[in-house]
C-alpha cells in the first residue's frame, strides 16, 4: 500500500509516526520505532512542499528516531539510562495513541447524542416577571407624564414662534443625535450622584427637543427592564420618581 | 390548570422549556410532593417510550427535558435543511486531552498532539465546549483550559466520570 504523500493529511509528526505504526502493525516500543525510521525519513524526503512551520517538528522526531535506531544497532552498554530520549518518544507516542482511542469513544457519544434534539429556546415570547417589581405604577401613568412633557415642548415652540411673529412652515433641521446608550449612562450617573433619587420631570427639565424626551423615556423603560432602576409614583399625577436598584450579589 | 391533572401539567411544563427543568422547580410550580412528582414523571416516561411517540423524557442530572427520539433525526435535519455538525478529528482529540487532563495549558496539549492547538482551541471556545479556568502558577502564567457543561451536553454525558477510565503508563 503506497500512500499519497501530503503533509496536510498528517496532523503533525506524531500522527505520521502513529500511522506508520498502524500500517506496519507493530507495538509501540523502542525496537519497533527503530524499524520504521526509514519509512519516516522516506516520507520526509518525498515531500514536495515542506512547510517550514511544520518542518522543525518533523525533523525533531526524525532525529529522535535516528538516535533510537543507532542505539538499537550499536552494542548495548549495560549502564544505559532507562530514561533516555528513545523511551521519551515511545511514551509520547503511547500517550498520543491513548487520546486517539478516547477520541473514538467521544465520536461514538457524539454520534448518539447529536440525533436527539430538544426544543430551541425562544425567550423573546416571555416578559421578565421581575419587570413589575421595578415599575410601581401603571404604564399608562408613565405615558401620561410623557405626553405632558411633549405637550409642554409644543407650547414652548408655539410661544417662541409667537415671539418671532411668524409661524415657520419650514421644518427645523437642527439635528442632534442622542443615543439611548448615552442617555442610559447619563441617567445612571445622575442617580449615582443623588441620595434621594430623581424624578422624570427633573430628567427632562429644560430639554428643548422631542427627540431627547423620547430617548429619555425609552432609556427609563430599558433601565427598568434590566432591573437597574425602580420607577415609582406615590399618587396619581404626582412626580414619577426613579431610584437605583442595588445589585444583589 | 385542570384540577389534579398532574400528568398534563408536567407535560405542559416540559414542553414549554428548552432547558432541563429540575425536580425542585417542578415541585414548586406544581405544588406537589417530590414523591408524587417522581411517580408522575416515570409514568410520563413510560408513555413516551411507546412507539407512537416521537419524543422521549430525557433525564439529565436530576433535571428533565423533552427530546426527539434518535430514530427521527433525519426528519429534523430535513425540516431545518441542515446537517448536524460533527466535530473534526483534531477537535475531538484536543477535547479528549482537555477532558482528561484539565486544567491543562495550550503547551501541554501541543506537546501531546505534536501540532499547534491555537486554532482548535478557538473553535472549541466558540462552540462553548471548553473554557479558560484561570492561569497556571508557572513562568508566564499560561491560561489553563477545562471542559464545560456544554461539553457534557454535546456528548450526552451527565458528568466526566462517564468517560472511560484510562490507565496511563508512566
Amino acid at each position: 500500500m503506497v500512500y499519497e504523500v501530503q503533509l496536510e493529511s498528517f496532523q503533525g509528526p506524531l500522527e505520521l509516526l502513529y500511522q506508520l505504526v498502524k500500517k506496519n502493525r507493530i507495538e509501540i516500543s523502542n525496537i519497533s520505532l527503530a524499524s520504521i525510521t526509514e519509512q519516516y525519513l522516506d516520507y520526509l524526503n518525498n515531500l514536495q512542499e515542506f512547510n517550514l512551520d511544520y518542518a522543525s517538528e518533523f525533523m525533531l522526531i526524525a532525529t529522535e528516531l535516528i538516535a533510537i535506531k543507532a542505539r538499537t544497532i550499536l552494542p548495548q552498554d549495560d549502564e544505559i539510562d532507562e530514561e533516555d530520549e528513545g523511551n521519551k518518544l515511545v511514551r509520547r507516542l503511547k500517550e498520543y495513541h491513548l487520546f486517539k482511542k478516547i477520541s473514538l469513544v467521544l465520536r461514538d457519544f457524539e454520534e448518539k447524542s447529536c440525533k436527539m434534539f430538544s426544543r430551541p429556546i425562544n425567550e423573546e415570547s416571555f416578559i421578565s416577571a421581575d419587570l413589575r417589581l421595578n415599575l410601581d405604577l401603571e404604564l399608562s401613568q408613565l405615558i401620561t407624564a410623557y405626553q405632558k412633557s411633549i405637550n409642554s415642548i409644543s407650547k414652548k415652540e408655539e410661544e417662541e414662534e409667537g415671539q418671532r411673529g411668524v409661524k415657520s412652515h419650514l421644518p427645523d433641521f437642527k439635528f442632534e443625535e442622542i443615543k439611548i446608550e448615552d442617555k442610559i449612562r447619563e441617567i445612571v450617573r445622575r442617580l449615582l450622584e443623588t441620595e434621594t433619587g430623581l424624578s422624570f420631570k427633573e430628567l427632562i427639565n429644560n430639554r428643548k427637543n422631542r427627540i431627547e424626551i423620547v430617548v429619555t423615556f425609552l432609556s427609563i423603560l430599558e433601565l427598568a427592564r434590566q432591573s437597574k432602576i425602580r420607577v415609582k409614583q406615590d399618587r396619581v399625577f404626582s412626580n414619577i420618581n426613579l431610584s437605583r436598584v442595588l445589585a444583589k450579589n | 390548570m385542570v384540577k389534579d391533572n398532574w400528568l398534563a401539567g408536567i407535560e405542559a411544563l416540559l414542553f414549554s422549556t428548552a432547558e432541563p427543568i429540575s425536580i425542585d422547580e417542578m415541585t414548586k410550580i406544581l405544588n406537589i410532593s417530590e414523591i408524587k412528582l417522581r411517580k408522575y414523571l416515570s409514568s410520563l416516561a413510560a408513555e413516551y417510550k411507546k412507539e407512537q411517540h416521537g419524543v422521549f423524557l430525557k433525564e439529565y442530572n436530576g433535571s428533565y427535558v423533552l427530546m426527539t427520539k434518535p430514530e427521527y433525526s433525519s426528519l429534523i435535519e430535513d425540516m431545518y435543511n441542515k446537517k448536524i455538525t460533527r466535530l473534526s478529528q483534531a477537535a475531538l482529540e484536543t477535547l479528549a486531552i482537555i477532558a482528561y487532563k484539565q486544567p491543562v495549558t495550550r503547551a501541554e496539549i501541543e506537546e501531546i498532539r505534536g501540532v499547534k492547538a491555537e486554532k482548535t482551541l478557538l473553535t472549541l471556545g466558540k462552540y462553548g465546549l471548553v473554557e479558560e479556568l484561570g492561569r497556571k502558577d508557572t513562568i508566564g502564567n499560561p491560561i489553563v483550559y477545562g471542559t464545560t457543561k456544554e461539553f457534557l451536553r454535546h456528548f450526552d454525558l451527565e458528568n466526566l466520570s462517564e468517560l472511560p477510565e484510562v490507565e496511563e503508563e508512566d
